[in-house]
C-alpha cells in the first residue's frame, strides 16, 4: 500500500489534468454515480463542509467498488446497482452517518442566554462607535454619501478623505440657493434642490460664507448649518452630477441594502436563534432605521443601511468563531468522557473474565473436598476444615465482586444504548395533551 | 459440519479495522475487501458501519487522516478524478489496539480450556 500525499482536508478543488494517474479502467457513469451521492447527501443532517466530506469519501468507495466490479464483466449500471446495493439502504447509512459525525445536540437555555449576551455586548460597542448620521457636529462623518457600492465600501467610503475630492471655496453673503449652486459647481455637479425648498429657502433672508478648501462633504455640511430649518431636518446625496438635499430619512432610506448571508456553518435549528440576535443587535442600534432580519432557505436575508450591515458581519462572525471554539471544547470532552467509558468497559470485562476464571479454578479445589477430608487422619480434618472456610471465603468475595462487576457491566451498556438512541428518541413525536 | 454463522461485533469490528491500520495505512474501501479477504468472506464489516466508526476512530484520536486526490488513467484528459481519505494509526491507536489483542488473547486462552474441555467429552 504506498503512502497517502497529505493534502489539506479543507480544500475543496476540482482535480485539474493530470500527466500521470492511476493505472485503472475507463471511470464508472458521473451522473449515476453524482445522482446516488446527492440524494445521500440531501438526507445528512450535517454543516456543508461535512457534507462533502462525507460525499467525497463515499464517492471514493463507490466508484472503486464500480471499478472492481466491472473488471468481473459487470456492465456499468449492474456495477453501479450492486455497489450502491451494497451500501445498504440510503436513508439507513446517512442516518448512520449523521449519528457518527454529529454533534450531541443539547439544545439549552444557556446556550440562548449565550448567544444574546454576545451580539448584546457586540451592538453595545457597535453604538459607540457607529457614527450618527444627522446632528449638529460638524464632522467629516456626519452627512451621508449614497452611492451604489456594496454597504462596506459605502461605510468606509464615508470616511475616506484620500479618496474625496477638495475644491477651493470662496464666498460671502450668499442666500441660500446661490450658496448652495457654488458649493455643487465648485465640484463639477448641479444643485439639486425641489421647487418647494426652492421658494421656502428664497423666503428667508440669512446668508451664508464660506472660505477655504473643503471636500464635498465638509462644504455640504458647512452649508447646512446655515440651513434656516437647522440641518437637523436636512441632509444630502449624491446622485451621478446632482447633490440632492432632502429630509434625513430619504437618504437613510435610499442607502438601504439588502444582503444575504450563508448560515451553513451551523446547525439549521440554530438558525432562528441567530437572526433573533442579529435583529435585536440591530434594532438596538443607531442604524436601525427601515431595518428587516427574515431566515429564507438556510440564509439570513437582511435589509437595512450600512452601518447595520457592517454590525451583522461582525456580529456573525464573532457568533461563528464563538460557536466553533464551543463546539471544538464539547467535542473533545465527549471524546474524553467515551474514551473514559470505554476503559472502564474494557477493564471490566477483563476483570470479569479474571473473577470467572478464579472462580473456575476455586471451585475445582473444592470439588470432591468431602470426600478428601474423610480421607484424613482426625487430628488434620481441622486443619483442612480451615482451609476450606478461607476456600469459601475466598470464592464468596470473589462472587460478591463478580455481581458488582456484571451490574457495573449492564448500567454502562444502558448508558451506551441510550446514547446511542437518544438522538432518535428525541426526534419522536410526543403525545398531544388533547388526547 | 458446518460452524455457526459469525457476527462481527462493535468490539471486534474496532480491533479489526485498527489491526488492519496496525500494518499499513489504508482506505475505507481497502479496508472493507481487507476484511472480507482475511476472513474468507466469513467476516463482513458494511459501509454503514465501517463508515461510522471509522469517524469514531477519527473523533477519538486513534487514527489520524489525509486526502490523496485519485485520477484514472483514461482516454480522455478532462475526466474528473475524486478524492481519497486515507486512516493511519496513531500512537494512542496503537496502544489500544495492544489492549484489544491482550483482552483477546485472555479470552482466548479462557475459551481454549472450554474446548479442550469438550473434546475429552465428545
Amino acid at each position: 500500500m504506498t503512502e497517502p500525499t497529505s493534502t489539506p482536508s479543507s480544500a475543496r478543488t476540482r482535480p485539474s489534468k493530470s500527466k500521470r494517474g492511476e493505472v485503472g479502467v475507463k471511470p464508472s457513469a458521473p451522473d449515476s454515480v453524482e445522482t446516488w451521492l446527492d440524494m445521500l447527501v440531501s438526507m445528512l443532517a450535517l454543516p456543508k463542509p461535512e457534507r462533502e466530506r462525507v460525499r467525497d469519501e463515499l464517492e471514493d468507495h463507490l466508484r472503486s467498488r464500480i471499478d472492481d466490479l466491472l473488471i468481473t464483466g459487470l456492465t456499468e449500471p449492474e456495477a453501479l446497482h450492486k455497489a450502491a446495493s451494497e451500501l445498504g439502504e440510503t436513508a439507513d447509512l446517512a442516518r448512520q452517518l449523521t449519528r457518527a459525525h454529529g454533534p450531541k445536540r443539547k439544545r439549552t437555555y444557556a446556550m440562548h442566554a449565550a448567544l444574546f449576551a454576545l451580539a448584546g455586548s457586540i451592538a453595545a460597542v457597535g453604538i459607540m462607535t457607529i457614527s450618527p448620521t444627522t446632528g449638529t457636529r460638524q464632522s467629516p462623518n456626519a452627512a451621508i454619501v449614497v452611492s451604489d457600492k456594496p454597504a462596506a465600501e459605502q461605510h468606509a467610503a464615508a470616511g475616506n478623505h484620500a479618496e474625496n475630492p477638495t475644491a477651493q471655496i470662496d464666498f460671502q453673503d450668499l442666500p441660500f440657493p446661490e450658496a448652495f449652486r457654488v458649493v455643487a459647481e465648485s465640484f463639477g455637479k448641479s444643485p439639486g434642490l425641489s421647487a418647494t425648498m426652492l421658494r421656502r429657502y428664497r423666503e428667508h433672508e440669512t446668508k451664508s460664507s464660506m472660505t477655504g478648501t473643503f471636500t464635498l462633504d465638509e462644504a455640504m455640511n458647512r452649508l447646512l448649518s446655515y440651513d434656516p430649518y437647522g440641518n437637523q431636518s436636512k441632509a444630502y446625496y449624491v446622485d451621478n452630477d446632482v447633490v440632492v438635499i432632502t429630509d434625513p430619512m430619504v437618504v437613510i432610506r435610499r442607502s438601504i441594502r439588502t444582503a444575504t448571508y450563508e448560515m451553513d456553518w451551523i446547525e439549521s435549528y440554530e438558525h432562528g436563534d441567530i437572526m433573533v440576535a442579529t435583529r435585536m443587535a440591530i434594532e438596538n442600534s443607531p442604524a436601525s432605521q427601515f431595518s428587516q432580519v427574515s431566515i429564507a432557505a438556510g440564509s439570513m436575508l437582511i435589509t437595512a443601511r450600512p452601518e447595520a450591515h457592517v454590525l451583522a458581519e461582525r456580529i456573525l462572525l464573532d457568533l461563528r468563531n464563538n460557536y466553533e471554539s464551543r463546539r471544538r471544547a464539547e467535542l473533545a470532552t465527549e471524546a474524553k468522557a467515551a474514551e473514559a467509558i470505554e476503559v472502564e468497559y474494557a477493564s471490566l470485562l477483563e476483570r470479569k473474565f479474571e473473577l470467572n476464571y478464579q472462580l473456575d479454578v476455586l471451585g475445582h479445589q473444592s470439588l470432591g473436598s468431602h470426600g478428601r477430608r474423610n480421607d484424613l487422619p482426625e487430628d488434620e480434618r481441622e486443619a483442612f476444615d480451615t482451609d476450606m472456610r478461607e476456600l469459601n471465603s475466598k470464592v464468596d468475595r470473589l462472587r460478591y465482586e463478580l455481581k458488582e462487576v456484571v451490574e457495573r457491566l449492564a448500567h454502562i451498556r444502558a448508558h451506551l444504548i441510550k446514547t446511542e438512541y437518544a438522538p432518535i428518541l428525541n426526534r419522536l413525536p410526543t403525545r398531544s395533551t388533547t388526547e | 459440519m458446518p460452524s455457526l454463522p459469525i457476527s462481527l461485533k462493535p468490539d471486534h469490528s474496532e480491533l479489526v479495522v485498527l489491526a488492519i491500520l496496525g500494518q499499513a495505512p489504508s482506505y475505507g474501501y481497502s479496508i472493507s475487501k481487507a476484511i472480507a479477504a482475511r476472513s474468507d468472506g466469513d467476516f463482513k464489516l458494511a459501509p454503514s458501519n465501517l463508515y461510522p466508526l471509522l469517524t469514531r476512530l477519527e473523533k477519538q484520536g486513534l487514527v489520524t487522516t489525509s486526502w490523496e486526490e485519485v485520477k484514472a488513467n483514461t482516454a480522455d484528459p478532462d475526466a474528473g478524478g475524486r478524492k481519497r481519505k486515507w486512516y493511519r494509526l496513531s500512537a494512542k491507536g496503537k496502544k489500544r489496539l495492544a489492549q484489544h489483542v491482550e483482552s483477546m488473547r485472555r479470552m482466548q486462552d479462557i475459551l481454549d480450556s472450554f474446548v479442550q474441555s469438550s473434546g475429552a467429552l465428545a
